[in-house]
């Protein structure tokens, strides 16, 4: 779940960044986004969050999320092995 | 460095190419581009690319052009301490019809309000922008982009080539940034 909101009449907006240019409600990548425009301070895409968790607490965020996503694909690749062992 | 910070211009040994694989322009007014923070002084990639508020989609258009026959360059003077780089863009479309005749005269319109802007998908893999207006929120200095010097041919003989040979010519300060997203990014523009 994103620490960023963005704001109900934002929601439908079209963002292009990394992979993606899904609508902003349909994106996974928020805190990033978010991340990016504290840095950059750029207006625009500020404008489409609702007020904003500070930048350490978003990099934590996203931190434990890219942590989280390694350590289930550790799992995955791992857990054929295991049901080979059980058998 | 006592006078002026210089830097290194490195990259890792590996082949590259040569090239244009695709071009789209874009309206200047429509869109805005995030630039990250200076990293020790250096300007950073755009990394975002946003439809402006009021912006009617689409915002992005493609241009199918003659394959092999589209390029990017530009020429740097100086003057004292004025700089001024080039740009320039060629590139063919096929068939002198309706089609070409209409997106010729949407870029004269288009240029002689508000300018152009492009995407151009270099065959290295990578995105420049030429002709953009708004980063972070904020008009930057004036960067122009216009078609000057266009040409059209029927041909004579049935091998000839039919076709415009299209050019696009803006003067700015420096040389091109560039889209650190993916060019499926840039499409999903063309259709939002």
């Amino acid at each position: 779940m994103a620490l960023a909101k963005i704001k109900k009449e934002h929601i439908k907006q079209v963002v292009a960044f990394g992979k993606s240019a899904a609508p902003l409600s349909e994106r996974d990548d928020l805190d990033e986004l978010a991340i990016l425009a504290i840095e950059s301070g750029d207006k625009l895409l500020l404008s489409y969050f609702e007020e904003l968790p500070a930048l350490d607490i978003l990099k934590k965020s996203k931190t434990d999320k890219e942590l989280g996503r390694n350590i289930e694909a550790n799992q995955t690749a791992t857990e054929p092995k295991q049901t080979e062992k059980k058998k | 460095m006592l006078c002026a910070t210089i830097r290194p211009r490195t990259r890792a040994c590996g082949p590259t190419t040569g090239g244009i694989s695709n071009i789209a322009v874009f309206d200047p007014n429509d869109l805005n581009f995030t630039q990250a923070a200076d990293v020790a002084g250096a300007k950073q990639p755009y990394s975002v690319v946003a439809i402006r508020i009021g912006a009617t989609s689409p915002v992005v258009f493609g241009i199918t052009f003659k394959e092999d026959e589209a390029e990017y360059k530009f020429t740097q003077s100086r003057n004292g301490c004025s700089v001024s780089y080039e740009h320039e863009i060629d590139a063919s479309i096929e068939d002198l019809d309706q089609s070409a005749t209409q997106f010729l005269q949407a870029v004269d319109a288009a240029a002689c309000c508000c300018g152009l802007g492009f995407f151009i998908r270099l065959n290295s893999g990578k995105i420049l922008v030429m002709g953009e207006k708004y980063v972070n929120g904020e008009s930057i200095p004036k960067f122009k982009v216009a078609q000057d010097g266009s040409t059209g041919t029927s041909g004579k003989v049935f091998e000839d080539y039919n076709g415009v040979a299209l050019v696009f010519k803006g003067k700015y300060s420096r040389a091109l940034y560039e889209y650190s997203g993916t060019w499926a990014t840039i499409e999903a523009l063309m259709v939002a």
